[in-house]
């Protein structure tokens, strides 16, 4: 029997609060305490690099894990489940919203990346969930076998193109979108979240079935 | 001669007119480096160059300095500037030289960028590695060592082409000093540079309005002495010392002005024997030019940052995490939280743009440019630009600078370019991540402040600045007295209660403009005369297409004010 369609609920709290906790101490480390030009010859290099969207695009990835597993568990299917995915990711930029507005005083005119950026940790979470539920549905409950090979999944995403295309890496990606990338950089970071989506959706709407009503 | 033979003549000599013609065309450059050809690395150098057979499309003069080596890492420096040719066809420029190891490539530039003429100097046999003695006219004896000697003529025109030179000596003259060299030298003796002036019967030779304010003596007239040797003799002005006596007669008399000195001999070169040269070498100090580096260094490093603050953050984070927990935490799902949720979370965000103004808003670079303005009867300007990268990606910046400015470089280049290239008036560089760099300028001050002390307890005080001056004093004779803010136009203040100059402050202590003033009471002579010492410090952020400047303009004005 499948449970009432719900954003999140005493069981699928837990990502969203891991994100905004997390994402709230990157922030926190990335302002400057300096009061002087001196001070800031001696910042901490968390408040060079962009530590916040870093820790966005990680944190988003890994709700995607978490609400994907609980779709699983829920036995969500069909394209209300493609939906109810994507409203879990919206609500998860959402609550990192007040942080996204809070650090645009940390990189000033950098709105359009900051668009960008968004975008971008939107599709790769999702991506992530709909990776996660794909992965979660054949072993039922979210066994070793399946939390093993979606992080396996996960990190392989995220470290391993950093050795060779970062652009391939939603860390890298995130990188050179901020840092203000050309038309062809941002298609070519799209490119592979799209394409998966591309592959996965149609793959986790056959696999999952159509919604029984 | 045949028709074949006369031909063939005509046919050479057409070929050769056309050769002249094209050698005729092409234009040259001829390039002199250096006080009387020497140079010290590291300091504003002149640059004469000639230009012959110049082309009509020739705009510009680019000289190029490369700095460095394989071990130490290498610079390229470019200065472009416009060309503008004396009747001679010559133009003198002060460029910053700071290496001997490679040559210094002049280029003559067309409309379009094109190099229509082009010389290379070696600086390697121009080098000297310490400041040293200029001495102009002619001498019976070498009356210092290291000495480079120089001809009236070769005197450069601008004040900041005499860095190198330790002390100027000047001598016996035929035809006396241009005016303009004397403007120059009297600016450079205000910044700090020491001229010794030989006189006695070569003294109307020399005679200039300039020389006569710089002089130590009031009206001054010759005289013979005992000896029979025709000295120099007047009323000793307030401000100076007499060092050395002569049968009865001051002969070497020294006197502050700005914050260099002006010594008089008041005999001619060739009256001196090697015995008096030795007494009047040792009394002699180098020149010690007003630096503004060590100051703008810190206060680049007190220069305020912009940003959000930590603790707003951290509240911001709390807020969230206690509205998720709230909200969420330990229920089922219902409607009204997900209103609960968009409207604290909507409240959040838009507080968080409502703080994260503008005003909080971290900048890329932060500039602070310190400017000393000294005015007696002329005036100069001494700055310095401090700039610091907060960014974090490598920047391309421009800086205004009305001359080529000075570099302070590293020993070595290896971990970042240090590539300057200077064009009509704005020096182009890169700045890494953290990297800070100082530049130092100096140009001519045109008359801004003017002051007369028309009583005790008057003064009158005429502004041709744009913008009121907060902070001012008022110092006479080693004593301050705090003046109200100066307003563009005229102001009459009058003296309230004096404090010890000592103990007087321009601002708030610590503050840049107190910071700055006593770099200038350390080398201007405030404890004689009436000096009026005003200032300025602005914040700005300038809006532009580059990166976020956060920039603060600390100027001071000291000027000299004349009694009634």
């Amino acid at each position: 029997m499948t449970r009432a369609y719900v954003l999140l609920d005493r069981e699928s709290w837990r990502p969203f609060f891991t994100l905004v906790f997390f994402t709230g101490v990157a922030l926190v480390l990335s302002v400057p305490g300096a009061r002087a030009v001196g001070d800031l010859a001696r910042a901490s290099f968390l408040v060079r690099t962009p530590t916040f969207f870093y820790a966005l695009t990680l944190f988003m990835g890994l709700l995607g894990l978490g609400i994907g597993a609980t779709s699983a568990e829920r036995g969500e299917r069909g394209e209300r489940m493609v939906r109810c995915l994507l409203l879990r990711v919206l609500l998860g930029e959402f609550l990192v919203l007040p942080y996204l507005v809070f650090s645009r005083a940390l990189f000033p005119g950098r709105e359009g990346a900051f668009a960008l950026v968004i975008l971008y940790t939107t599709l790769v979470s999702l991506l992530c969930a709909i990776v996660s539920r794909l992965v979660e549905q054949p072993l039922r409950w979210r066994s070793s076998t399946g939390f093993l090979v979606k992080y396996v999944f996960f990190l392989g995403y995220n470290a391993v193109p950093l050795a060779g295309v970062p652009l391939l890496s939603p860390l890298g990606a995130t990188r050179v979108l901020l840092e203000g990338a050309t038309p062809v950089a941002a298609a070519a970071a799209f490119a592979l979240p799209c394409a998966l989506l591309g592959v996965f959706v149609p793959f986790a709407l056959h696999v999952g079935g159509r919604e029984r009503v | 001669m045949t028709r074949k033979e006369l031909a063939a003549l005509v046919a050479i000599l057409a070929w050769l007119a056309l050769g002249a013609q094209v050698a005729l065309a092409t234009p040259t450059l001829n390039a002199v480096v250096g006080l009387g050809d020497r140079f010290v690395p590291g300091r504003f150098t002149p640059v004469t160059v000639t230009v012959a057979g110049l082309p009509l499309d020739a705009v510009s003069l680019r000289f190029v300095h490369a700095v460095g080596n394989a071990w130490r890492g290498q610079a390229s420096m470019t200065y472009e500037v416009p060309l503008a040719l004396s009747d001679a066809g010559t133009q003198e420029e002060v460029l910053p030289l700071y290496d001997a190891s490679l040559p210094l490539r002049v280029e003559l530039l067309g409309s379009g960028g094109e190099i229509l003429a082009r010389t290379q100097i070696e600086l390697r046999q121009r080098k000297e590695d310490a400041a040293f003695p200029v001495a102009v006219g002619s001498f019976p004896l070498p009356v210092a060592e290291r000495l480079i000697l120089l001809a009236p003529e070769e005197l450069p025109h601008q004040w900041s082409a005499y860095d190198s030179a330790e002390s100027l000596w000047i001598g016996r003259t035929r035809g006396g000093v241009d005016a303009d060299c004397w403007d120059a030298l009297a600016r450079w003796v205000l910044s700090g540079g020491t001229l010794v002036v030989f006189s006695g019967s070569d003294f109307y030779l020399l005679d200039a309005p300039v020389l006569r304010d710089l002089l130590p003596l009031e009206t001054p007239v010759l005289i013979e002495r005992a000896d029979g040797i025709r000295a120099l003799e007047g009323r000793v002005r307030e401000d100076a010392r007499v060092l050395l006596v002569h049968d009865d007669v001051p002969w070497l008399i020294s006197r502050r002005f700005g914050a260099g000195v002006v010594l008089l001999v008041t005999t001619d070169a060739f009256s001196v024997d090697g015995v008096g040269l030795a007494e009047l070498r040792a009394k002699v100090p180098p020149a010690r030019i007003l630096s503004l580096l060590g100051t703008t260094s810190a206060l680049l490093n007190e220069q305020p940052v912009d940003g959000p603050a930590p603790w707003a953050a951290l509240l911001l984070v709390a807020a969230g995490l206690i509205a998720l927990s709230a909200i969420i935490v330990g229920r089922e799902w219902r409607p009204w939280m997900g209103t609960a949720l968009l409207g604290v979370f909507g409240l959040l965000a838009v507080s968080s743009g409502f703080y994260a103004n503008r005003a909080r808003t971290v900048s890329d670079v932060y500039l602070t440019d310190t400017e000393l303005h000294v005015e007696v009867q002329f005036g100069i300007i001494l700055s310095c630009t401090g700039c610091f990268s907060a960014s974090r990606d490598t920047l391309h910046l421009q800086v205004s600078a009305g001359h080529p400015p000075l570099q302070a470089l590293p020993r070595s280049f290896q971990e970042t370019s240090y590539d300057l290239r200077y064009r009509l008036g704005e020096a182009g560089l890169s700045l890494s991540p953290g990297e800070r760099r100082l530049f130092v300028g100096r140009d001519v001050a045109l008359s801004s402040l003017h002051a007369r002390l028309t009583g005790d307890e008057e003064v009158r005080i005429t502004s041709r600045l744009p913008r009121a001056l907060a902070e001012s004093l008022l110092i006479v004779d080693a004593e301050a007295f705090p003046l109200p803010p100066l307003q563009p136009g005229e102001t009459t203040a009058y003296l309230g209660t004096a404090t010890a100059l000592g103990n007087a402050r321009l601002g708030d202590r610590e503050a840049p403009l107190e910071r700055l003033f006593v770099e200038a009471a350390r080398a201007l002579p405030f404890d004689r005369g009436v000096w009026l010492v005003a200032g300025e410090v602005v914040d700005a952020t300038p809006r532009g297409d580059g990166p976020r400047t956060k920039v603060r303009d600390v100027r001071l004005y000291v000027v000299e004010v004349t009694r009634d």
